[in-house]
């Protein structure tokens, strides 16, 4: 088989490549908001070994092989970083990777929200019920 | 051939399958319109088996089924396990 060698740095390369590209994948995949359809497909298939990929990676070389490695510590790094957050907490379990079900903050917690506004949702200590401030 | 190279190829043409697989496992058919569900993801998965096929050969694709099929049962098992406990816990 005609081969092409690669250099330690440029497999290290490819792999931390595919690290992010996984990682970025299983972030994606866990915000997904409904049912997995044709374009979502296409979009894995783009990401995962797409063009880019095909042009970065001469054929018959060890970089599409460092950056599968890579995508797979990347992609199941999350996950396994995910299951140590939630078992480390006490406000999840098992159960939010099937539905996403958790505890209701407990009083004079502070959940900031993310519009720039500096508006914060504040558990009200009187009638337990979210209010914003 | 060197060793390290036949190793590299095997472990990522498998490591594509474990992520590929996973992913698969993950979707849930849709009742409405299985068939499109169904072809939808042998599309992509032809497309993804051509790729390695192309970069590497036959031989990996192997590898990529198998690590695919692998992954597929494992996190689809998972998924029954804790619909089974929290059914339990939760009745």
């Amino acid at each position: 088989m005609d081969t092409q060698t690669a250099s330690t740095v440029q497999l290290i390369g490819a792999g931390c490549f595919g690290a992010i590209i996984g990682w970025y994948v299983y972030y994606i995949n866990r915000y997904r908001k409904s049912d997995v359809q044709l374009s979502d497909l296409v979009t894995v298939i783009g990401t995962i070994g797409g063009g880019a990929v095909l042009t970065l990676f001469p054929a018959k070389s060890d970089l599409f092989g460092a950056y599968g490695i890579g995508l797979a510590v990347g992609f199941f790094g999350y996950f396994i970083v995910l299951v140590i957050l939630v078992a480390e907490s006490q406000n999840f379990d098992g159960d939010w990777f099937l539905d996403g079900r958790r505890k209701m903050p407990g009083k004079n917690t502070v959940i900031p929200t993310n519009d720039n506004t500096g508006h914060a949702m504040v558990i009200n200590d009187d009638t337990g019920k979210l209010d914003i401030h | 051939m060197h060793f390290s190279h036949t190793i590299i190829g095997i472990l990522g043409s498998a490591c594509i399958g474990f992520v590929w697989g996973w992913l698969m496992g993950k979707l849930k058919t849709n009742l409405h319109s299985p068939y499109i569900t169904i072809l939808s993801v042998l599309f992509a998965t032809s497309i993804i088996s051509a790729q390695i096929l192309l970069i590497f050969d036959w031989t990996r694709l192997l590898y990529f089924y198998g690590a695919a099929l692998f992954a597929w049962f494992v996190h689809v098992e998972l998924q029954r396990l804790l619909l089974n406990s929290k059914t339990v816990s939760n009745p």
